[in-house]
């Protein structure tokens, strides 16, 4: 079998996706911690575009961009599978991937404050509206009985875009307004995989309250 | 077997383009629905609710919405005259420069044509540099991105570069100089000699009459 590796930032949620997924099928692989601050010759080598992790390293050939890892190992390891086999509900599932994905307002409630920010978590709220009603629905995970790539997609909801959440001290994910993906949150941190592959809490809400700290001492000109 | 196939569409739009080419490419039969986006039908709204927007491929009356999941769909449905290369590394790096085009260059498009001045200056800026990312790191020695027959990588950057002639008509700027761009300025002359998208391609003069209408009430409102 030939050699995994995955270069990754602790404090990432896109880092976690690739793990959860590769940890999901079994699939044995060594980690690197990548220094983000100060990026590695071996980074700049593997992701010349865009210079970031995650990267999977499967014989030697580098592979960028986490949705597109995540393809990749359903693709190269088919056991458990994590996208569904009918090509109709695949399309599907793919849409709810993409759904609510890098989003401009996300940055936005990061970063700014006042109206726009206001603006910003108005429009978190109503795609995260959408996707409990319709992506989720009655369902316990966006796969069904058991979580798969859509799950992984949006499971940086919980811990990351929650860190975020705290930092700025504006909260969009209520159990009042949003059950569904509330209960959805409930169900998915229980998930084992997931639950053991997880940063500190504590330690990821003092990198995002730096990482905020730095970007508004840069802009405050 | 005849399982109906139809595609909403929008004559003047890039991302309704892709799909045709690949519907055209593979030789699958489809009726056309045209939708007035100033005015969009019952149907389409039906169809996708959500994002409200075509191109919507409607399979046995499921639709699918968003060009490129569209055309990983028809790829895995009628999987002759593959659009994706078989090897899985191959295909990730497919995905890669797919995504890339999705993110970085799709948006080129409307940034350019929605500014003026000293926006549109800093727009083109960084359209110059998306295209040199291509130019440097995309294409490697292959005549297309999916090797020697046109792919869904090509497909996804064709449509972009077309309608990027049509806003440098309608602006009166170039971009995509042969002599700073040859990897891209070659590939793209291939890409349209290829009979199906020659064949495909909205009437060049309604096409940027359209757009330069478009502008001009932009431009207006802006003052």
């Amino acid at each position: 079998m030939e050699e995994v590796k995955l270069h990754g930032f602790w404090a990432s949620p896109f880092s976690h996706k690739v793990i959860w997924a590769l940890k999901l099928k079994g699939v044995e692989y060594e980690y690197i911690e990548e220094d983000i601050t100060n990026k590695s010759e071996l980074l700049l080598k593997y992701n010349p575009v865009y210079k970031k992790i995650p990267i999977l390293v499967h014989g030697g050939k580098p592979i960028a961009e986490s949705t597109v890892i995540l393809e990749y190992i359903e693709e190269t390891w088919p056991q458990n599978p994590l996208l569904p086999t009918d090509a109709y509900q695949k399309a599907i599932a793919r849409f709810w991937i993409q759904f609510g994905a890098y989003e401009p307002y996300f940055r936005k409630f990061f970063h700014a404050s006042g109206e726009e920010q206001e603006k910003a978590a108005k429009e978190i709220f109503g795609m995260l509206k959408i996707l409990e009603e319709q992506g989720l629905g009655d369902k316990k995970f966006f796969g069904g009985d058991s979580i798969n790539l859509v799950d992984i997609a949006h499971g940086w909801l919980p811990l990351w875009f929650g860190s975020i959440e705290e930092a700025v001290g504006v909260k969009v994910m209520e159990s009042t307004t949003l059950p569904r993906l509330h209960a959805w949150i409930q169900n998915f941190m229980e998930v084992d995989v997931i639950k053991e592959n997880l940063p500190d809490r504590e330690k990821v809400l003092v990198h995002v309250k730096k990482v905020r700290e730095k970007f508004v001492a840069n802009h405050s000109n | 077997m005849s399982e109906e196939v139809k595609l909403h569409g929008a004559w003047a739009s890039p991302l309704s383009y892709r799909v045709i080419w690949a519907l055209k490419l593979k030789g699958i039969a489809y009726e056309y629905v045209e939708e007035d986006l100033s005015n969009k039908s019952a149907l389409l709204l039906h169809y996708n609710p959500i994002h409200k927007k075509i191109p919507v491929l409607v399979h046995t009356g499921k639709p699918i919405c968003e060009s490129m999941i569209i055309i990983e769909y028809i790829e895995e449905m009628w999987p002759h005259t593959p659009l994706l290369p078989t090897d899985p590394y191959d295909r990730a790096i497919s995905r890669f420069w797919i995504k890339f085009v999705e993110d970085k260059a799709l948006p080129i498009l409307g940034r350019m044509f929605n500014t003026m001045g000293g926006e549109l200056e800093k727009a083109i800026k960084e359209s110059l540099e998306i295209l040199e990312i291509v130019e440097e790191h995309g294409l490697e020695d292959n005549k297309y991105f999916n090797g020697e027959t046109i792919g869904m990588v090509d497909i996804a950057f064709g449509s972009i570069l077309y309608w990027l002639g049509v806003n440098e008509e309608v602006l009166g700027v170039k971009l995509l100089e042969p002599h700073k761009f040859p990897r891209l300025h070659e590939w793209f002359q291939s890409f349209q000699e290829v009979p199906v998208i020659k064949e495909n391609l909205p009437d060049r003069d309604n096409v940027v009459a359209f757009f330069k209408r478009r502008r001009e009430t932009l431009e207006a409102t802006a003052a």
